[in-house]
């Protein structure tokens, strides 16, 4: 078993070298680990077609990490799956644009050259601990089993860097725990092992959906830092997804805000937060509650749902729910447009804290175009918030 | 405490629990301790916030009052009846009167029927005679079009929608109490906040009380008007929310605190507050359950377990070394407090 994989990855390297755009790129312009180019990932379903991922461009450098940011459905997941090629090949349309990894473009390669990446070459930690992990297996076997594998580590030694990395994720008591099943632990515990298992044998992309949406608050700083920190120590990649923008805040390079399936505005993590462009970044910021508010404020919550990906609108896909909406927004979708600084790109034709922008909601304030204003039951506008935002503007 | 006590306790509310302890057999004899000896107490229109780790009792707490299944020991007394000391169809009667929200919207719904279907159960069971009408009202008053949904079958709703179809269930018996055991936990920032709006306009329009379940900080500062943080089945603080958050006297309250992601880049994320993990509730550490990993634990902290004493106006604090507050005075001190406002009191 292990002689062919072998075999076929001298085969692959050989094949590489051959190859003429596999050269070295011109010094000076290092290449990105990651470089995602145009990706739509569509399924096919009984009511049409599913554009869950439309048109994605993205690059993540080593030793970076890459937020990215939305709501249930806004395509976050399906991309992250289609960046490890984990989705089902039955209902997929086959993705079109380039994943390149270090290079190679992944959309391209079969399912024996993918085995030989995944885990060795990039891993991925999901949301639900309890279901990533093999119940009926030990979680020794569940660590050791990638580093046999791609490692080809003998037993012995296997289970000794097994006990390293369980010591490396903060599990106290590493040798007792090998001999335990997933149901013996808790759930930050838990995902400490799924962490351990995807570090196991030394990704040079971690890819983490949603790691923390299942654990407690004290538990979710505490697995967040230690993402961190395995990333800076062995200066991986890290691609971390979650629906809370204060998740991402303090501890990405770059954040990407998704909206049905397209990123809609992308900003290294200081711009984002200083000089937002998009109003669906705004709306999702100021739906969070703050502990620095006084109790019963009431919060600025984003009207109605996302679309529905079958049958999207024709023009910008937040303008139903958007406060700064406009007939060109209903009529005509905005591109990717340069923001105030290099590296910061936004979909939107009126931006927040742009000129166009203010008059903008000052006229929907003014003529009563504020989504939610008019249907008071559903999602009351309460006067203190149309107050603020008239000062806002 | 994490601690026993009932300073906190004021005369007149509208639910009053005291001494609760709940405990399930674990096998071998052993038991595990769920809630060890809370007591707290809601007024008519407040806001009562649960908050702490999971496995620290709010959820039991929660589902106690509810009797769901009765509590091992202690009283729930509610509007002047003791819950505890009710049976069969007494407690049945009562039922109608205090209603529960889960976690899971989507699990909580019986996803083989219709939504109309789901609201109008209650009033039928109850033999309740408006009918349609109400349902349309609870559905209007939820947020979600009548004529649209009644129809249609919880599959075809979003988490956060089918979390209006759980709370229009629980308001179309017309209720005094809500339990909310983590309503928002589940669902995204975005639908977080619609909810939380949604549940201050159902308590403002249907004079609700609410008991609000939760671990997320700044979700139960934000809709409560007092806090109980809770940690492994006992009480640590107690206090008016503006006030608990802005000077937390419990070294758990400042840890959760410090845990809270602040959506802004420029505060770097502190190293975690809280190191390790909840000990098991069935062999809870001696004296203060929190010693074990408090950073300001002592001696007397494994002696002696903490009795709830008020150190601020409505604030109460179970713990020997609070943060900014003097140290506790001996045990029998604050027990003999206890037995004299017990006596004073009719």
């Amino acid at each position: 078993m292990a002689t062919r994989r072998e075999a076929r990855r001298h085969q692959r390297e050989l094949q590489r070298l051959g190859e003429p755009d596999a050269a070295p790129p011109p010094a000076g312009a290092e290449r990105a680990l990651l470089e995602i180019d145009d990706l739509r990932t569509w399924f096919r379903s009984p009511r049409g077609t599913v554009h869950a991922v439309d048109g994605v461009s993205l690059s993540l450098e080593r030793g970076k990490t890459l937020g990215i940011v939305g709501e249930s459905g806004s395509g976050k997941t399906v991309l992250s799956r289609s960046i490890m090629r984990l989705l089902p090949r039955s209902t997929t349309v086959h993705p079109t644009g380039k994943v390149l990894f270090d290079g190679r473009d992944l959309l391209t390669l079969e399912t024996g050259e993918l085995q030989d990446i995944w885990g060795e070459e990039m891993a991925m930690v999901f949301q639900d601990p309890m279901t990533s992990l093999n119940p009926v297996v030990k979680i020794g076997r569940q660590i050791t089993e990638g580093l046999r594998h791609h490692l080809h580590m003998s037993k012995n030694d296997a289970r000794e860097a097994a006990v390293a990395l369980l010591t490396s994720v903060g599990i106290p008591e590493p040798i007792r725990r090998l001999n335990q099943y997933p149901h013996e632990l808790s759930g930050g515990m838990r995902q400490r092992v799924t962490i351990a298992i995807a570090l196991a044998c030394g990704p040079r992309l971690l890819i983490a959906d949603e790691p923390t949406t299942a654990l407690d608050v004290t538990v979710q700083a505490q697995i967040l830092d230690l993402l961190q920190k395995q990333q800076r120590e062995r200066f991986m990649a890290l691609v971390l997804i979650t629906h809370d923008l204060g998740v991402v805040a303090g501890r990405s390079d770059e954040i990407a805000v998704m909206y049905a399936g397209k990123v809609v505005e992308r900003a290294p993590a200081y711009e984002l937060f200083h000089q937002m462009r998009m109003p669906y970044t705004e709306a999702l910021l100021k739906s969070i509650p703050r502990v620095t508010n006084p109790s019963h404020t009431r919060l600025q919550a984003i009207v109605g749902r996302p679309p529905d990906l079958v049958n999207l609108p024709k023009g910008c896909k937040f303008a139903p729910r958007c406060p700064y909406a406009q007939e060109r927004c209903v009529e005509e979708e905005p591109p990717l447009l340069p923001g105030p600084t290099p590296g910061h790109e936004f979909r939107c034709w009126f931006p927040v804290g742009t000129p166009e922008g203010t008059s903008a909601l000052q006229r929907n304030l003014r003529e009563g175009r504020i989504p939610g204003m008019d249907n008071p039951a559903a999602q009351p506008v309460p006067p203190d918030v149309l107050e603020q935002l008239e000062s806002n503007a | 405490m994490a601690g026993t006590g009932k300073a906190h306790l004021r005369r007149e509310s509208l639910l009053r629990v005291e001494d609760l302890v709940v405990e399930f057999p674990a096998g071998g004899g052993r038991k595990v301790h769920a809630v060890s000896g809370i007591s707290l107490d809601l007024c008519e229109g407040e806001t009562l916030g649960l908050v702490g780790e999971s496995g620290c009792g709010k959820s039991t707490t929660g589902k106690a009052i509810m009797q769901l299944p009765p509590p091992t020991s202690g009283s729930i007394v509610f509007q002047g009846q003791d819950l505890t000391k009710l049976h069969g169809e007494d407690l049945r009667r009562t039922r109608p009167q205090m209603q529960m929200i889960f976690q899971d919207p989507i699990s909580s719904l019986n996803p083989r029927r219709k939504i109309k279907d789901i609201i109008r159960e209650p009033l039928s069971i109850w033999g309740r005679a408006e009918g349609d009408a109400k349902v349309d009202e609870v559905l209007e008053a939820v947020g979600l079009d009548p004529v649209a949904v009644a129809d249609r079958r919880p599959h075809q709703f979003s988490g956060g929608q089918c979390q209006r179809i759980s709370i229009a269930r629980s308001l179309v018996l017309d209720p005094k109490v809500i339990i909310c055991d983590e309503p928002v936990s589940a669902l995204d920032v975005s639908v977080q906040a619609q909810i939380l709006n949604l549940l201050e306009d159902m308590k403002a329009r249907y004079q609700l009380t609410l008991v609000f379940i939760a671990h997320d900080l700044a979700v139960v500062k934000n809709i409560s008007d007092r806090v109980a943080v809770m940690y492994l089945g006992k009480v640590c603080e107690f206090a008016g929310s503006d006030e608990l958050y802005r000077q937390p006297h419990h070294p758990y309250t400042a840890a959760l605190l410090a845990s809270i992601p602040e959506p802004n880049p420029e505060v770097r994320p502190s190293a975690a507050g809280l190191r390790g993990e909840l000990p098991s509730p069935l062999d809870p550490p001696s004296g203060c359950r929190f010693r074990t990993r408090c950073p300001r634990a002592q001696d007397r902290c494994a002696e002696e377990e903490p009795i709830v004493r008020e150190i601020g106006d409505g604030h109460f604090v179970a713990c020997h070394f609070p943060l900014g507050a003097p140290e506790a005075p001996p045990r029998e001190e604050l027990l003999r407090a206890d037995a004299d406002r017990a006596a004073a009191s009719p």
